[in-house]
């Protein structure tokens, strides 16, 4: 009997478990589609014209640890200070209006989430790095806001695990050097930067920061791309970065992956697709870099003697100097690379031979643009090992002044001199024992930019050619013109009497 | 002068020219090369999909540094001897045409022809693979074209010159390619060995250099391609110190300088000639 009625009590009360289970879950979807349709998302404080609350520093006064705040739309004051966990939401993108003065929004607390805000027209202090947002607290995530016209745009300190993704940010339209930073990273372990576009900021800084991620972004019209500094273990991939002074600049650390990112056209006074000044432990592996005063600048790295830095699969095309290197770097091991048509494939900067880095591994070297070689077995590597030795390259390495006399037919004859007399022959720059016979192409990488208009091209030629057809027609014409007498001073003038036959048609006149 | 005397004359030397050997044989040569070339440039940039101005490209450059002076200098330096060996400059100046008319219209017939020739290799290259300017755009290989032009003008006016100084067609081609190889070459060549062992200053070595006209038209393309001089060292560095954004305008002037002043003393030397 007892045990029947427990029976009969337990039915109705695992129904009622089972509802408190999947109650959240049934709850929870209507919650995020609301949010994006008219924001009522319940239990959330609301920030309008006509709201409960008018003001977001109401809100936030009133806001409990871990409420959510919805703004919709309208335009705010700036400074806004957060200083307890909350999610603040920004719904029809709200405007921040930061009035040319200070920080705009400052966050010191940590589990806040600042969404789908425009936050504009930060203050000009350096002194105060007055920024569109500034970050002390850990686990602060910067989703999907427009940062225009700020001096910084997002600045965090002692910030771990910041997530900055999908956002706009657009620095001052003034001189590189009194720009601010786009994105400064300062002691932040584990932040990660994602798909975020960057335009008209000076660097993105990360400096004193371990196991950052800097995936997907847009970086372009800065000054440094990136900036890795006394931080280790960061990885960059699938970024484009270009129109920049400098693209990837990595300085005293250990331990990165750079992988399918676009450097192009960092054109900088020191312009440098990829730097690495003292870093150990480097992976560069399929990314393109194209059209940059240096594509990838070694200084002193790796440091460490028993480390090496691995460079696979990269695409170098068009760079004034493919590699250029510091004497005495060596440990520097390049696979599967394709230098394509770099003025300067490798060279070491003063002169000198890359003798202590490796151009192959296990049978595989590098493709070369300039490779004379040839590859009868088929295998793929060429059977005669690739030398670079242009005496005009090393000329111009140790004269930097006679770099004046590139492109000259001087320079190609001081290259063909040293080739036909070997009394001239310098010690090759590099030598590849298994150069390839086919490009490597980094199939992931980010697209380049600015691709060539061909059809304007086709066109205009065309043009040109017609021109050139309209005039030979029309001097041919003129010159015959005079009919019947100027065709019997020809026949003349085929039997030996050259030139009468034009003079007539001088006479026309 | 009469403009219609101008334009017969001018008309009559195109085609005299279309129909001298030594013009179809540069003419041809030119437009062949610069199409092989843009080939090599096409298989060089590959499948990667990027494509820009580069060691091949460069080329182009040294191709127009070998074969524009050397068609401009050669075939200006025939153009007074051998009518004068002819006969027919006498005949011509028998006719009511002032030796002005005769010397400008056979310049002008001559120039056109030689910009035709240049004008066809660069527009043909250009429609085989259509980024000769490193996917700068049209303008930039208009201008380059222009400035090709000009250069083959300036040495059509040196040669003009050695022309109306000497006395047979030969002397004249003789000195002709000497002054060829001072300007593409031995001059550079002399410069380059002066500015190590005299550790000239990058500004001295640059304004020596820009003297000669190959130099600046070089120094001037470069400067188009490449929208800056940084690739040319120190001394690049300092004509973008110079003269900022008026380098190209600068190097031009001295193109145009190369072309008047020549031109000037050649009608003098040819008037003192004739009224002898």
């Amino acid at each position: 009997m007892n045990g029947r009625r427990a029976g009969r009590l337990s039915l109705p009360a695992l129904i009622f478990l089972m509802l408190a289970m999947v109650a959240p879950l049934l709850a929870a979807t209507p919650i995020a589609g609301a949010a994006q349709s008219d924001g009522a998302t319940p239990g959330a404080l609301q920030v309008c014209a006509t709201c409960e609350f008018t003001s977001i520093e109401a809100a936030l006064a009133a806001a409990p640890e871990g409420a959510t705040i919805e703004v919709l739309g309208g335009q705010h004051d700036g400074p806004i200070l957060i200083e307890s966990p909350v999610q603040l939401i920004g719904i029809d993108s709200p405007v921040i209006e930061g009035h040319h003065d200070g920080t705009v929004v400052r966050i010191l607390s940590s589990d806040v989430t600042l969404q789908g805000f425009t936050i504009q027209n930060s203050g000009q202090n350096f002194d105060k790095e007055d920024s569109a947002v500034y970050i002390e607290g850990e686990r602060v995530r910067i989703l999907d806001n427009q940062l225009h016209n700020t001096l910084f745009g997002v600045n965090a300190a002692l910030a771990h695990d910041l997530l900055i993704e999908g956002n706009t940010i657009v620095g001052m339209d003034v001189d590189m050097g009194i720009r601010g930073d786009g994105i400064k990273v300062w002691y932040s372990h584990r932040t990660q930067i994602i798909d975020n576009d960057i335009r008209q900021s000076r660097d993105l800084l990360v400096w004193y920061s371990d196991d950052v991620v800097i995936r997907g972004n847009t970086v372009y019209d800065g000054r440094y791309g990136f900036h890795f500094m006394n931080s280790n273990n960061g990885i960059a991939e699938q970024n484009r970065l270009f129109d920049n002074s400098v693209g990837i600049y990595l300085m005293y650390g250990k331990g990165f992956i750079i992988r399918d990112n676009l450097l192009q056209g960092s054109r900088g006074p020191s312009g440098q697709g990829i730097g690495l000044k003292e870093i150990d432990g480097v992976e560069m592996i399929g990314n393109i870099i194209y059209d940059n005063r240096v594509g990838v600048f070694i200084d002193n790295s790796p440091l460490s003697p028993v480390v090496t830095n691995d460079f696979r699969q990269n695409l170098f095309a068009y760079n004034d100097i493919g590699i250029g290197m510091l004497p005495s770097t060596r440990n520097n091991v390049f696979t599967e690379n394709s230098f394509v048509d770099n003025q300067e494939q490798v060279t070491v900067l003063g002169g000198g031979n890359t003798g202590e880095n490796q151009w192959s591994e296990n049978g595989r070297g590098n493709f070369w643009s300039d490779y004379a070689g040839y590859d009868a077995d088929g295998d793929g590597v060429g059977d005669v090992p690739f030398r670079s030795e242009h005496l005009s390259e090393q000329l111009m390495s140790s004269w930097p002044i006679l770099r004046l006399f590139r492109f000259s037919v001087a320079e190609a004859a001081v290259d063909f001199g040293s080739r036909a007399v070997p009394m001239f022959r310098q010690n090759p720059v590099i030598v590849d024992e298994h150069p390839l016979v086919e490009q490597v192409i980094p199939a992931n990488a980010a697209k380049p930019a600015h691709i060539p208009d061909r059809t304007s091209a086709r066109l205009w030629s065309g043009g040109l050619l017609l021109l050139v057809i309209t005039v030979i027609a029309w001097a041919w014409r003129g010159s015959r013109f005079s009919g019947a007498e100027t065709r019997r001073d020809r026949s003349h003038a085929e039997q030996g009497a050259p030139g009468a036959p034009v003079a007539t048609s001088g006479g026309r006149s | 002068m009469s403009r219609s005397v101008l334009i017969t004359l001018a008309q009559r030397e195109i085609s005299d020219a279309l129909r001298n050997r030594w013009f179809i044989a540069y003419a041809g040569a030119f437009v062949v090369l610069s199409v092989a070339l843009a080939l090599l440039i096409d298989s060089s940039a590959g499948y990667s999909g990027v494509s820009g101005f580069g060691r091949t490209s460069a080329g182009l450059i040294n191709l127009v540094l070998f074969l524009a002076p050397l068609m401009g200098l050669t075939l200006g330096a025939q153009a007074l001897t051998s009518e004068r060996e002819r006969g027919t400059l006498s005949y011509l100046l028998a006719q009511p045409v002032s030796l002005f008319e005769i010397f400008l219209a056979k310049f002008i017939g001559l120039a056109i022809a030689i910009g035709a020739a240049i004008v066809t290799g660069f527009a043909l290259a250009t429609l085989t693979i259509s980024y000769l300017s490193g996917g700068k755009g049209m303008d930039i290989f208009l201008q380059l074209t222009g400035l090709t032009v000009l250069l083959a003008v300036v040495s059509l006016s040196v040669g003009y010159l050695i022309s109306s100084v000497a006395h047979r067609t030969s002397t004249a081609l003789g000195v002709a390619v000497v002054a060829w190889l001072a300007l593409v070459m031995i001059g550079d060549l002399g410069l380059m060995g002066t500015a190590i062992m005299f550790k000239l200053s990058p500004s001295t070595l640059l304004t020596v250099t820009i003297l000669n006209p190959l130099e600046s038209y070089r120094i001037a393309s470069i400067n188009l391609l490449k929208d800056s001089l940084e690739l040319l060292g120190p001394a690049g560095l300092v004509a973008t110190d110079r003269f900022g954004s008026a380098t190209g305008w600068v190097l031009t002037g001295i193109l145009a300088l190369w072309t008047i002043v020549p031109l000037a003393i050649a009608y003098l030397a040819m008037s003192r000639k004739e009224q002898r």
